[in-house]
C-alpha cells in the first residue's frame, strides 16, 4: 500500500479504496507518473471559471504513454469505481482547462494527462493525413512537417502551439483554415472503452486496411461522434486531414465603422463563403474583441462595469479600430487568387462599405500579423491579450450558435450586450462563419480576484444561458460549471439518450461523469 | 486487435525527444524542447518578446530569477497560463532562466 499524502478523495470513493487503486495505479504508469503532491499538481489547479478552483481540482494526475495502460487503468477504475477525466493537453482555456467533474458529487475525479503520449504515428504527404497521439502540441506537428519537409497545413485554434489536436477536435473546436470545422475533418479513432476494451472506429476495423484515415463511415452506425463532447470512452489515437499547402495565400481584412453593419457584412459574405469563393472559416470580430487581443482596457477606461459607449468610440477612432473587422484569405494558384480577389473587391464596392487592407497594407501590426497566421494554422499567442483587457484571470466562452443571415447576427448581439451590460461586462464577441452556421463567440471576462466580480459573471452567463434558450439559441460547447444548465437546453429526450448509452457503454459510470451533463 | 504492432518505419516517425519509456523513468523528467532557448521561442516569447502588443512584460528588460521563473510558470498569473512539468520540464525552466539572464537588455530611453 503507498503511503501517500492525498490533498483530495474523489466524491463517493473511500480514502482505503483509492488509496489501493493509486497502488495499481503505480504499478501501471511507475509511481512518479502518478501525481498526487501539491507540487507537481499546482499547475493543473488554475481554472478560469466563476468558482473555487478548489471545488474543480483534481485528486491525482496519471500520466500514461500506452493504450495497453490506459486499459489498465480503465480496469482499476471500474475495480475501485474511481472517476477518471481524460484530458489531451488541458489547454481548455475557458472551458475549464483540466478541471474535471461538474461539482455536485463528481469533484476531484482523476485526471488523465496524454502530454507524454505524443507520437506522430504517420503522416501521408500526398493524402494528407495524420494519424496521432493525444498528447502531440499543434507546435509539435508544425515542426514536424516542416523538418520532414511535408508541404501540409494544420488548423488550429488561437492557444496554437500550446494545444492539441486531438483534444480540441473532440471538444469540436474551430480553427481559422478552410479545414477549420475541425470534427469534419477527422477520421478514424481508437478508443479504449469504459470495459477496457480498445475500439478502431470505421475502417480501423478491418485487418490489414489502409483507408483508416481517408474514409470516414466504415459500415453500420457512424460512431466517431460519440466519443465527442461526452465520456463513452478515451481516445488513444486520432487520424486528422491536413490541407495541402496552395501555391498562393492572399488574407485580408474588412473595416466597417457601424456597429449596425454586421448584418450586411453577414449577407454579402454568405453568398462567397458558400461558393467558396471565400473557403477559410471567416471571422467578423467586434470592436471590443479587435482591442482586448492588442491592449488593456484601461488604456481608454479604467472605471467600472461595462466600458462606456462613448470611451468605445474614442478608443476606436484612436486606434484605427472598425466596429467590426472582419478577417478571411483566398488560397490557390495566383491565377485563381487574382479572379476571387476581383469577385471579393466588387462585392465590398457594392455594399458601399466597408475598408479592405491586405497583407501589404498592414505588414506586421496586429492584430492583423496573428489572423494571418491562424488563417494559414500559423502558431501564435496574441489572443491571449483577451485576458489582459480587464485583468483578474477570469474567463468564459459564452458561443450560442448562429444561422448565417444578417437578420440573426443583429438579434443575438444586442440581446448579449444587453445581458452583460447590465451585470458590468463588456460584449467582446465575434463571429466565426462555418458555412450556413456561425459560431457567436463571446468572452465572458471577469476579474476572478474580485470576489463581486466572479458573482456576477456566474449569474451573467446563467441568465445569458437561459434568455438565449428562451430566444430558441444554445451554446455549442460550454465550461464544467455550466454543463448541466447547457444540456438542459437541449432538452430532456436528448439527455435520456445520452444517459442510455452511457450506462451500456460504462456501467460503472467512471469516465468523466458530469461531462456535457451526462451520467448514469 | 489491441495488440496490433506499427511497422518499424512508423516507428521511426516518432518525434518524442529522447523519452524513456522505462515503466519507473519519471516521465516529466522528458525533454519536450532541446534546450531552453528552444522552449523560449515556441511558448514564452510568444507573450514576452516585448513587440509592441505583446500580452505580457518584456523579460528580457526585468530582473529575474530562477525562482521567480518558475514560480509564474507553475501558478501562472492572470492571462498567463500556468504551465505543468510535463509542458515545460524543470531542466528546460532553468535553462530558460538562463536565457532570459543572459540575454538581459536595458531598457532604451
Ligand atoms: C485566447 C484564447 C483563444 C481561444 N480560441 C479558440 C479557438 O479559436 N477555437 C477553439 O476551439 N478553442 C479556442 N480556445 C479554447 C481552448 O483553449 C482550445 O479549444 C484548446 O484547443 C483546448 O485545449 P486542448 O487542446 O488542450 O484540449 P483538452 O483540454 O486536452 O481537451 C478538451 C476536452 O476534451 C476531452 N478530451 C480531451 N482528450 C480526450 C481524450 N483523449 N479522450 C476523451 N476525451 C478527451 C475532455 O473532456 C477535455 O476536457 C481559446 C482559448 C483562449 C485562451
Ligand atoms: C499567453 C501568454 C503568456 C505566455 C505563453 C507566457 N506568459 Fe508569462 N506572463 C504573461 C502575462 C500576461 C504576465 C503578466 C501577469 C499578470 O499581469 O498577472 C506574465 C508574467 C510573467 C512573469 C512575471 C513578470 C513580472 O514582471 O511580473 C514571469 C517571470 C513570466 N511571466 C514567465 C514566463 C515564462 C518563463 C513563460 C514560458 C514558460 C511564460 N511566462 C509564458 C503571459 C504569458
Amino acid at each position: 500500500m503507498t503511503t501517500r499524502e492525498l490533498a483530495h478523495v474523489p466524491d463517493g470513493v473511500s480514502k482505503e479504496d483509492f488509496l489501493a487503486a493509486i497502488a495499481k495505479f503505480e504499478a501501471v504508469v511507475g509511481a512518479d507518473n502518478v501525481l498526487t503532491d501539491e507540487d507537481r499538481l499546482t499547475p493543473y489547479f488554475k481554472t478560469m471559471m466563476p468558482v473555487a478552483d478548489e471545488e474543480y481540482a483534481m485528486s491525482a494526475v496519471l500520466q500514461p504513454t500506452s493504450t495497453e495502460q490506459v486499459q489498465d487503468i480503465v480496469r482499476i477504475c471500474n475495480e475501485f469505481r474511481v472517476p477518471v477525466w481524460p484530458t489531451s493537453t488541458g489547454r481548455n482555456f475557458g472551458y475549464g482547462t483540466y478541471a474535471q467533474g461538474n461539482a455536485k458529487g463528481r469533484r476531484h475525479q482523476v485526471v488523465i494527462d496524454f502530454r507524454h503520449m505524443n507520437r506522430i504515428l504517420e503522416v501521408d504527404a500526398e493524402l494528407g493525413t495524420a494519424l496521432l497521439e493525444p498528447g502531440v502540441t499543434y507546435q509539435q506537428l508544425v515542426d514536424y512537417l516542416e523538418e520532414h519537409n511535408i508541404p501540409l497545413w494544420v488548423s488550429c485554434p488561437a492557444p496554437s502551439a500550446i494545444a492539441s489536436p486531438v483534444g480540441n477536435t473532440l471538444d469540436r473546436g474551430v480553427g481559422y483554415t478552410p479545414y477549420g470545422e475541425h470534427f469534419m475533418m477527422q477520421c478514424g479513432m481508437e478508443v479504449v472503452l469504459p470495459d477496457g476494451e480498445v475500439l478502431r472506429t470505421a475502417m480501423g476495423g478491418v485487418e490489414g486496411s489502409n483507408s483508416w484515415q481517408v474514409f470516414k463511415w466504415g459500415f453500420g452506425p457512424y460512431l466517431d461522434g460519440i466519443f465527442t463532447q461526452s465520456n463513452y470512452g478515451i481516445v488513444t489515437k486520432m487520424g486528422l486531414w491536413l490541407m495541402h499547402k496552395p501555391p498562393a495565400y492572399k488574407p485580408f481584412y474588412i473595416r466597417f465603422n457601424d456597429d449596425d453593419d454586421i448584418a450586411a457584412i453577414v449577407d454579402m459574405m454568405r453568398p462567397l463563403r458558400l461558393a467558396q469563393i471565400i473557403p477559410n472559416a471567416v471571422v467578423f470580430a467586434h470592436a471590443l474583441w479587435e482591442a482586448p487581443a492588442i491592449i488593456p482596457r484601461s488604456k481608454y477606461y479604467d472605471g467600472k462595469g461595462a466600458m462606456p459607449v462613448e470611451r468605445i468610440e474614442a478608443m476606436k477612432a484612436a486606434e484605427g479600430i472598425g466596429a467590426w473587422n472582419v478577417y478571411a484569405a483566398l488560397y490557390g494558384t495566383p491565377e485563381q487568387i487574382e479572379v476571387n480577389w476581383k469577385i471579393v473587391t466588387d462585392a465590398v464596392k457594392a455594399l458601399g462599405k466597408g475598408e479592405i487592407f491586405t497583407a501589404e497594407d498592414m505588414g506586421d501590426k496586429e492584430p492583423f500579423a496573428y489572423r494571418a497566421a491562424l488563417m494559414r494554422g500559423g502558431m501564435s499567442l496574441q489572443e491571449f491579450g483577451l485576458y489582459r483587457w480587464r485583468g483578474g484571470g477570469g474567463s468564459m466562452w459564452f458561443a450560442p450558435v448562429t444561422v448565417a443571415k444578417g437578420s440573426e447576427t443583429r438579434k443575438q448581439t444586442a440581446l448579449a450586450t444587453r445581458i452583460l451590460n447590465k451585470w458590468g461586462f463588456d460584449y467582446c464577441g465575434e463571429y466565426i462563419v462555418g458555412m450556413r452556421d456561425m459560431h457567436h463567440v463571446i468572452d465572458l471576462l471577469f476579474d476572478k480576484t474580485d470576489e463581486e466580480d466572479t458573482k456576477n459573471a456566474h449569474a451573467c452567463m446563467s441568465e445569458l444561458i437561459e434568455t438565449f434558450r428562451s430566444e430558441g439559441y444554445a451554446v455549442y460547447r460550454t465550461n464544467n460549471a455550466f454543463m448541466d444548465q447547457v444540456a438542459d437546453c437541449y432538452g430532456p429526450v436528448q439527455r435520456r439518450i445520452n444517459q442510455t448509452l452511457k450506462r451500456a457503454l460504462d456501467p460503472n459510470g467512471i469516465i468523466a461523469p458530469g461531462k456535457s451533463g451526462i451520467d448514469i | 486487435m489491441p495488440g496490433k504492432r506499427w511497422p518499424a518505419t512508423l516507428a521511426a516517425l516518432v518525434l518524442t525527444a529522447g523519452m524513456a519509456h522505462a515503466q519507473d523513468a519519471r516521465l516529466d523528467d522528458s525533454r519536450m524542447f532541446s534546450t531552453g532557448e528552444e522552449a523560449w521561442n515556441k511558448v514564452c516569447s510568444r507573450c514576452h518578446s516585448g513587440h509592441e502588443n505583446s500580452v505580457g512584460p518584456n523579460l528580457l528588460q526585468g530582473s529575474y530569477d530562477e525562482d521567480i521563473i518558475r514560480f509564474f510558470a507553475r501558478h501562472g498569473s492572470g492571462p498567463m497560463p500556468a504551465f505543468t512539468a510535463a509542458m515545460v520540464d524543470d531542466t528546460t525552466l532553468s535553462q530558460i532562466a538562463a536565457y532570459v539572464i543572459a540575454n538581459h537588455k536595458e531598457p532604451a530611453e
